[in-house]
């Protein structure tokens, strides 16, 4: 009887084999990637209606975030300034500016401007900005440095696993309240101590003061 | 709906933009436009940016049959954050803000205080600061939240049924006062409601033409009562009871003990007297004579079953009977009564009440007739509570025109133009004045309504009414203290509040809700020279004037008049054996069918009957088994030449040959909610006879209806031992000494120790939650189902749901009958309210798969929404049954929609009741579970705010007692108390110290943080079957159980 | 040679006289013939005749679950307290059939029990298509299916695992291993047969596809000792599996505070019942078949339906012992929610029982219709063995709609008792189940070696060493 299968096909059992586990790990891969939110929004960098510099404004001007993000100390929202928190200077400094002619605009007409939302929580996470702000968690951690983006974009996942770390970890985000708004502030190493051990170490004290006890395993912390 | 309220969908047409920016919301262009279409593209939920929680997880689901890649573009939306433009004071984006207000009803104002969010008013509450409130809350003001948001309410002017606006009615409107001359030809027909504004816009219009008619409509509030007192009393006299002096208390045929009957005030008064702390503590005591179970006859001590209709003989026995002990003059003779009743409880009653000289109080139900209040009075007068348990309060308001004098002007064509405002006399006026046809006879009629309803049917002009929540107005509460109206949010639909109109018809130059008020408020209040600022500002900050309650005033009975009148009185008939009486009166949540849209209140279980979205005639067992019917078989009820079909429901303690039935149901023109509940049986009221009639003869029509009955079961299955725990109070002072006298009853008298295969996480939180639910004190008024429904966004599940047994009430209200052989016509009720135990061990956690409900370190049972993935097992490993599934898309799909097929059928939710959603707490979508969570929403609130109070500091304490959960802050009687049983302080931790104190099958070791207290029963031992009241739902004896009743369920019996 | 004959006749006791496992002293070849002629012959009309309404039943099965993914477990019967019904009950149901496959082969194989060969094959292939259905309801009862893969242990963002205390989860593993392993035991046994096929197989297409799944088997010694090798071994792994799948699944009640879930007489009740149900199941089937192919009467003889009788009395048995004991448990323990299960919920002793009938219709069904095989004629009469395995399917299936749904219908609280009824689409969706049933063990037997030839062959006289005369098997043979 004639041979069905040519010589080559003896090896065709361990092919299909190595592509099928390559596929497998593909497929397990993906799944771990995309169906959760981790790659969804980092790097996102959306164009905003005015083009506002915050480098400009923190790093050269000096300004403090939270003249602007008024309420980040009170309210679970941190809220966008309105138009009249903008023309409290530009109704003096450049007010002909064509960049600034939206907000121009809105001021003429009450209209508000509509900011393109960059860093956004599903809805069904209740993140509250006063709770972490006013322990010692400073913009940084979550925001990156905006302090050096001209146009802001998103610095960190925001996945429920890298909120967990903190969560779980605090110490290595602690700072002392006076500076949770300065974004370049750096703990100081004592001797021969690399900047991630001071910061261990002060954060490690600071937990231990304020008795800092982030919800970890209660769902209901974050979830209503 | 999203909880992110700063979210803008791109495309403006949506409704979503104007409660973020309340100026001239009403006015807007796209507002108007988004009205017409009324449904939103469900489309536009994925390209509008609003990209809710459900239908993120829809994506989700979706994209796992797609490529992983194409997720990306649905997960990231441009949304966009819109700030105002300039600043709005108070507002904080995200934050909410607290209102005084008031609810105004037929018995005056309900103090409130609303919840905004972002200028969205989301939650009622009582109003704290306010005496006749004290924080507190009834059913009603719970929901009338969702009135507010309803789409069904009335949105345009309408011309003879054509749409219009408000200047071409103005126009119209001057045409027609023109001609109106001394207004002989006016006549207006209105809600009641004690506002003094209102009263001065009367007495305006009145001034500008005095021959106008002025009637009030209200019917199911009974005249009787205010004719008798004026009698009693003197006319403009009211009696105010003083509940809490009372020790011994008997109602005749009077809910005085709910909404329908009485007021938060009412009840708080007499519960103060109901707390008992130990064996040794002083309790009133209560007798009930009713011909159904009411809440109040829930409450009593003893309890008997009398017609509504043989009351009057009865109220007669008892006046002979106390006036031989008292020797009283204007108590006998009185001819007798026709009707035996049993001679041992009335005497043993009597002999009690003026035992108690003084001390007691006999309180005859409002709808009873005049002849029978006045014996009342007599009654109270001869026991000497006349200014001690009953003092006076003047009252201003000032009778109208009855319907029936209206009717008789309109027949005889004196009405050219007929203002009807708020009231809907073409489905509510008595039946023998033939009102629809009187009506259409009135050449020019107006109406100012909430709903294009059965009165607007026909009117030359139809004027929207502004909800409660939108319009200026004022009004006095049951206290008597003069009390603000005033507007979360500028009307919705564009209404006219009621003042706005009525001020517009008195011509006034200035017709706008605030000025109207402040007159008001400088002429009652301010007193001479007084100015707004300052006084008028903390007005409204309290939501109240201080010190303005009516003073108690002494009154006089006058004897003579009474007598005559009662003399004067005809007899009504003695009850007949074959012939049923038929009694009308409001239903405990449509009320008079004014709520009959409001499908919380519809799908809120009768306290009772357990009944939702219909009514039935309640019947006796006994007579149904007579008459051969069960629960939903149809019958014909004739009374008086007037007949009506409608199904029964069997209802325990039911007096036999009676039929009750709840006015405000089967509306022929009402939104889609409520259209097509129940049967309407106001074609039985007449003028003569309005709640009551006897000779009703009953026959089957053999025709079925399905009832929405939440509870399938009714009796204890000799399981009270366990689950319902009581006792009377001299068998606790006997057992005094036994401080496990409670806690070792049932079962849980010889478990041997529990031991846990599982370990928990350690509770280690400074915060320790924990409920406690006093059965002592708790009515079933249900108000905490419906704060719980609010604060939660619990949904509506629609009737055909409800009978496939999915209603998803986080907080449930059980309802018990128990009874000894002997009694099973005239059994014991207790209610329970049941929610999540919140288990330190819990059964559920165990069995859940995907770690979707775990224990918090603060002793709460979480569910996570997201990670649930619906099994159903937490559920059915559950003892209590307090996990409720969302079966359906039910926040998503219109309730008829609920069986067409989702992926061809378009969703089709009104954003107006996506914004009632409360922001804070997450809308689940069909598929996962949910259950009570405490309001954790409120628990992270707190604490979030200690850790901002903490700042560097280590104390995050949150302060004792500082907040509550909803169902406990709305509940009137206190029953439910919540708060840090770690905090020996607190109130819960002091109620869980209680003796009477128990948990829910510890022999399971489940260990629950919700623990029930005893209920306690204060029976007069002389009384007939007295040893045995309060022994059956301890012992567990009820229907079919036949065992005595003897020392079962005590430490020594247990029941087995 | 004369020494060796002496030797036999002087050492050869005069044993009894026992059925043989194959009759009329068929042989080798003719086994393969009559086998293989299953598969290759042409489709016979009887076969059309029932395959297209199965799947037909399977479309539609399959379309009732589409429109419960699409608009919510609402759409079945399911309430508030019933949170599980017809989903779970034939989810359980499906996965006891599914153990009799596994129990032959392995089990029966490991104790050597020979009659077991002619019909391993065809069990070890209806568990697989049992499991398909059985996996396809808790796969479905979830309100979330979407959301299904976060019951897969595998590392996420959320950085949260499964539940590993959850028996559910105990489910979805114990279930996935024993499909995996059945799978593979069934495929190893058709591989020689299918190099049979393939080597008798006339067309191309034909040769082809039995060719790759012959994996190019020669039927050399080497072959045949890893062959008997890799059978052993599996024989060994799936052993274990047969006592811990159903324990598992009882699990999901036993661990449970229900009462009449929480038992600990359930995980053997639960095995017994599975097996029980199982050769029902196989009886059912292969009944049927030994009618339309008269030729397998000589390989599944009437030896073959006693023993399996015989094993379902003994289990059927083994099954009633545990209903009772379980009231006795009941009565015994005193405690008023548990006797209130078991003698009002389910015995209905004073009326109060809402699905009091479904126990009877159980108690009849399994405890006392297979009773009458105690009796030889009653387990040679294939149409009253027929009967009795259509009872005892209807009463396994009945004995998990009791377990769940008359204990979560009346547990703790009266006030949360409610009734249970079935919607259309609940039970469309089951009858779909026996269409998939059905259609691939149509399939199985239009394509595949029905009966295990190789493994029969070694059974037949011909394979006797002592066989009482040499030459039967050439005289068989010359019969062709």
């Amino acid at each position: 009887m004639a041979n069905i299968f040519p010589r080559w096909s003896n090896w065709l059992p361990l092919k299909l084999l190595v592509i099928a586990a390559v596929l497998g790990g593909a497929a397990t891969a993906g799944a771990w990637y995309y169906f959760t939110p981790k790659y969804t929004r980092v790097g996102y960098q959306p164009v905003q209606p005015v083009a506002f510099p915050h480098d400009v404004h923190v790093s050269q001007l000096g300004m403090d975030c939270r003249y602007c993000h008024s309420h980040v100390e009170v309210a679970a929202h941190s809220n966008v300034p309105t138009t009249q928190t903008c023309m409290n200077c530009h109704i003096q400094v450049q007010p002909d500016n064509p960049k600034l002619k939206p907000v121009m605009d809105s001021w003429r007409t009450g209209k508000p401007i509509e900011w393109v939302q960059i860093h956004k929580t599903p809805d069904y996470v209740y993140f509250n900005h006063s709770a972490h702000v006013n322990r010692g968690v400073s913009c940084v951690s979550c925001h990156g440095k905006v302090n050096e983006m001209p146009v802001v974009y998103h610095d960190q996942p925001h996945s429920m696993a890298w909120c967990l770390d903190c969560h779980r970890e605090p110490e290595k985000h602690l700072r002392p309240i006076d500076q949770v708004t300065n974004l370049n502030w750096q703990p100081t190493p004592a001797e021969g101590e690399s900047v991630e051990e001071a910061q261990l170490r002060l954060g490690l004290q600071l937990k231990k003061e304020w008795h800092v006890n982030p919800p970890d395993m209660n769902c209901a912390g974050c979830h209503r | 709906m999203s909880k992110r309220v700063l979210n803008h969908p791109p495309e403006a047409a949506t409704g979503k933009k104007y409660w973020r920016s309340l100026g001239q919301l009403a006015e807007t262009p796209e507002f108007r436009g988004w009205l017409e279409k009324e449904f939103p593209q469900g489309a536009s939920e994925f390209h509008g940016g609003e990209l809710s929680r459900r239908n993120f997880l829809q994506l989700m689901g979706a994209s796992t049959a797609l490529a992983g890649l194409s997720l990306g573009a649905c997960r990231r939306p441009e949304k966009h954050l819109v700030p105002f433009s300039k600043g709005v004071e108070w507002s904080i984006p995200g934050k909410a803000l607290f209102y005084a207000t008031s609810m105004p009803t037929r018995q005056g104002a309900a103090p409130l205080v609303i919840l905004t969010v972002d200028g969205r008013p989301v939650k009622v509450e009582g109003n704290p600061s306010h005496p006749a409130a004290e924080g507190r809350s009834d059913t009603w003001s719970q929901s009338s939240i969702l009135d507010l948001y309803d789409p069904d309410r009335s949105r345009f002017f309408l011309e003879s049924g054509k749409e219009s606006d408000g200047d071409k009615f103005s126009k119209g409107l001057d045409l027609l006062l023109e001609k109106a001359g001394d207004g002989a030809g006016l006549a207006f027909v209105l809600d009641r409601t004690l506002s003094p504004t209102r009263e001065r816009l009367r007495e305006e219009i009145l001034k500008k033409y005095p021959k106008a008619r002025w009637c009030v409509h209200e019917p199911a509030q009974p005249e009787q009562a205010r004719l008798a007192a004026s009698v009693a009393f003197g006319e403009g006299m009211m009696p105010d009871l003083q509940v809490e002096k009372a020790d011994v208390i008997l109602a005749l045929d009077s809910d005085f003990l709910s909404a329908t009957g009485g007021t938060v005030r009412t009840i708080r008064k007499f519960m103060a007297r109901r707390r008992v702390e130990g064996p040794d503590s002083k309790m009133n005591r209560l007798y009930v004579v009713e011909h159904r179970y009411s809440t109040t006859g829930g409450m009593a001590d003893h309890r008997l079953r009398v017609q509504a209709s043989q009351i009057a003989h009865f109220t007669v026995a008892l006046a002979e009977q106390i006036g031989t002990l008292t020797g009283d003059p204007n108590l006998k003779p009185l001819g007798g009564p026709t009707t035996k009743f049993t001679e041992r409880w009335i005497e043993e009653a009597a002999a009690d009440l003026v035992a108690a000289k003084g001390r007691s109080l006999v309180i005859v139900g409002d709808h009873q007739p005049v002849a029978v209040q006045l014996l009342g009075y007599a009654i109270n007068a001869a026991l000497g509570n006349i200014g001690t348990t009953i003092t006076g309060r003047r009252t201003e308001e000032k009778p109208g025109l009855t319907m029936g004098a209206l009717a008789a002007a309109i027949r005889e064509k004196q009405v050219q133009a007929l203002f009807i405002v708020g009231a809907n006399p073409m489905y509510s006026a008595p039946a023998d004045l033939d009102w629809k046809n009187l009506q259409k006879s009135v050449p020019t009629v107006i109406r100012l309504g909430l709903y294009e309803d059965e009165s607007s049917e026909g009117a030359s002009w139809h004027v929207p009414l502004a909800h409660y929540l939108e319009s200026w107005g004022d009004s006095l509460a049951a206290d008597g203290s003069y009390t603000a109206v005033q507007p979360m949010v500028l009307p919705l639909y564009g209404g006219w509040s009621e003042i706005d109109f009525l001020a517009r018809v008195a011509g006034l130059p200035k017709p706008a809700g605030p000025e109207l008020v402040q007159e008001t408020y400088m002429k009652r209040v301010g007193g001479e020279g007084a100015t707004l600022t300052g006084t008028w500002n903390r007005f409204l900050l309290d939501g109240f004037a201080a010190d303005t309650a009516s003073k108690p005033e002494a009154l006089t009975f006058n004897g003579g008049a009474a007598k005559d009148a009662i003399g004067k009185a005809a007899k009504p008939a003695a009850a007949a054996e074959n012939t049923f009486e038929v009694v009308l009166e409001p239903c405990s949540k449509v009320d008079d069918g004014r709520f009959s849209n409001n499908g919380w209140l519809q799908e809120l279980p009768d306290p009772i009957s357990k009944l939702t979205w219909d009514n039935a005639a309640w019947i006796s067992p006994v007579s149904a088994a007579k008459l051969g019917v069960t629960d939903g078989d149809v019958v014909e009820v004739s009374v008086n030449g007037r007949s009506l079909t409608i199904p029964v429901v069997r209802v325990p303690g039911t007096v036999d040959n009676s039929l009750t039935i709840a006015l405000g149901y089967g509306r022929t023109k009402v939104g889609r909610v409520g259209i097509g509940t129940g049967v309407s049986a106001y074609p039985l009221m007449t003028t003569e006879n309005p709640y009551f009639s006897t000779g009703a003869s009953v026959k089957p029509t053999g025709a079925k209806y399905k009832l929405a009955i939440t509870q399938e079961h009714g009796t204890l299955e000799g399981r009270g031992a366990d689950l319902t725990r009581q006792a009377n109070i001299t068998d606790w002072q006997a057992n005094a000494s036994n401080g496990d006298y409670f806690k070792k009853m049932g079962m849980d008298s010889h478990i041997p120790e529990n031991i846990s295969l599982y370990s928990n996480p350690p509770l280690n939180e400074p915060h320790q939650w924990g409920m406690t639910v006093d059965l002592n004190s708790c009515l079933g008024c249900s108000a905490c189902m419906l704060a719980c429904q609010a604060e939660n966004n619990v949904p509506i599940v629609g009737k055909e749901q409800v009978i496939n047994g999915r209603e998803m009430h986080w907080l449930r209200s059980d309802r018990y009958f128990a009874s000894d052989e002997a009694g099973v016509d005239d059994p014991e009720m207790i209610i329970e309210p049941m929610l999540c135990q919140h288990c330190e061990n819990a059964p559920c956690e165990t069995v859940c798969p995907v770690n979707a409900t775990v224990h918090s370190e603060d002793g709460l049972n979480v569910m996570a929404y997201n990670r649930c993935i619906g099994t159903r097992y937490c559920a059915n490993n559950c003892p209590y049954k307090v996990r409720r599934f969302n079966f359906f898309d039910y926040h998503q799909r219109p309730l008829d929609k609920l069986y067409t097929w989702n992926l061809i059928n378009e969703k089709g939710t009104p954003d107006t009741l996506k914004m009632r959603n409360n922001p804070n707490v997450t809308v689940r979508m069909r598929g996962v579970m949910e259950k009570c969570t405490f309001c954790v929403q409120r628990i992270q609130e707190a604490k979030i705010a200690a850790k901002v109070r903490a700042k560097d500091s280590a104390n995050m304490l949150i302060p004792t007692d500082a907040f509550t959960v909803a169902c406990a802050q709305a509940c009137p009687t206190d029953a439910i108390v919540f708060g840090n049983i770690k905090d020996p302080d607190s109130k819960v931790s002091k109620m869980r110290a209680s003796p009477r104190s128990y948990r829910l099958l510890e022999y399971l070791n489940t260990q629950p943080r919700v623990s029930y207290l005893a209920r306690i029963r204060n029976p007069n031992l002389k009384m007939p079957g007295a040893d045995r009241i309060g022994s059956f739902m301890s012992d567990g004896h009820d229907h079919g159980h036949g065992a005595k009743p003897a020392a079962h369920g005590t430490p020594t019996g247990g029941n087995h | 040679m004369p020494s060796t004959e002496s030797l036999v006749t002087l050492t050869t006791p005069t044993e009894l006289e026992r059925e043989p496992l194959v009759r009329n002293q068929r042989g080798v070849r003719w086994i393969t013939d009559n086998v293989s002629a299953i598969s290759e012959g042409p489709t016979p009309f009887w076969w059309w005749v029932l395959f297209l309404p199965c799947v037909l039943l399977a479309a539609f099965g399959t379309l009732c679950i589409g429109y419960q993914i699409s608009n919510g477990v609402g759409v079945w019967g399911e309430n508030h307290p019933n949170g599980w019904a017809w989903d779970i009950t034939n989810f359980v149901f499906w996965i006891g059939i599914g153990h009799a496959g596994t129990l032959i082969s392995a089990i029966l194989f490991l104790t050597r029990q020979k009659w077991r060969t002619s019909i391993n094959r065809a069990a070890e292939a209806m568990t697989l298509f049992a499991v398909v259905c059985a996996g396809i309801f808790p796969g479905i009862h979830v309100g979330r299916v979407w959301m299904a893969w976060f019951l897969a242990p595998v590392p996420n963002s959320n950085g949260i695992w499964p539940n590993f205390r959850s028996p559910l989860l105990w489910d979805v593993f114990a279930v996935s291993t024993y499909f995996t392993v059945s799978l593979l035991f069934w495929y190893t046994g058709l591989v020689p047969d299918l190099a049979t096929l393939r080597d008798r197989a006339k067309t191309r297409v034909s040769r082809f596809l039995y060719g790759v799944f012959a994996l190019g088997w020669r039927g050399s010694n080497r072959n045949w000792r890893h062959y008997e090798m890799a059978y052993l071994l599996l024989a060994g792994l799936s052993t274990p599996l047969v006592l811990s799948v159903h324990s598992v699944v009882s699990f999901d009640f036993a661990t449970s505070v229900i009462p009449g879930w929480h038992t600990t007489i359930f995980p053997p009740y639960f095995v017994a019942g599975a097996i029980f149900g199982g050769f029902a199941m196989v009886l059912t089937i292969l009944i049927p078949a030994q009618i339309v192919y008269p030729q397998l009467r000589d390989l599944i003889t009437k030896g073959h339906v006693d023993k399996m009788a015989k094993i379902i009395l003994l289990t059927g048995t083994i099954v009633g012992y545990a209903y009772l004991m379980e009231l006795f448990i009941a009565y015994y323990s005193g405690n008023v929610y548990e006797k209130f299960t078991f003698f009002s919920a389910r015995m209905g002793i004073d009326g109060k029982g809402y699905y009091s009938w479904a126990y009877y219709v159980m108690m009849f069904c399994n405890v006392i219709s297979p009773q009458i095989f105690w009796f030889k004629w009653a387990r040679n009469n294939l149409l009253i063995v027929f009967v009795v395995c259509q009872f005892v399917n209807a009463g396994m299936w009945f004995e998990r709609f009791v377990i769940i749904v008359t204990s979560l219908a009346q547990d703790f609280l009266p006030s949360s008792w409610g009734h249970y009824s079935p919607s259309w689409v609940e039970i469309w969706t089951f009858i779909g189940t026996f269409g998939i049933f059905l259609s691939l063990f149509l399939l199985f037997m239009r394509f595949l070696p029905m009966i295990a030839m190789s493994e029969v062959k070694i059974v037949t006289p011909e394979a006797d060493p002592h066989a009482h005369s040499p030459t039967t098997g050439v005289g068989v043979d010359a019969h062709h």
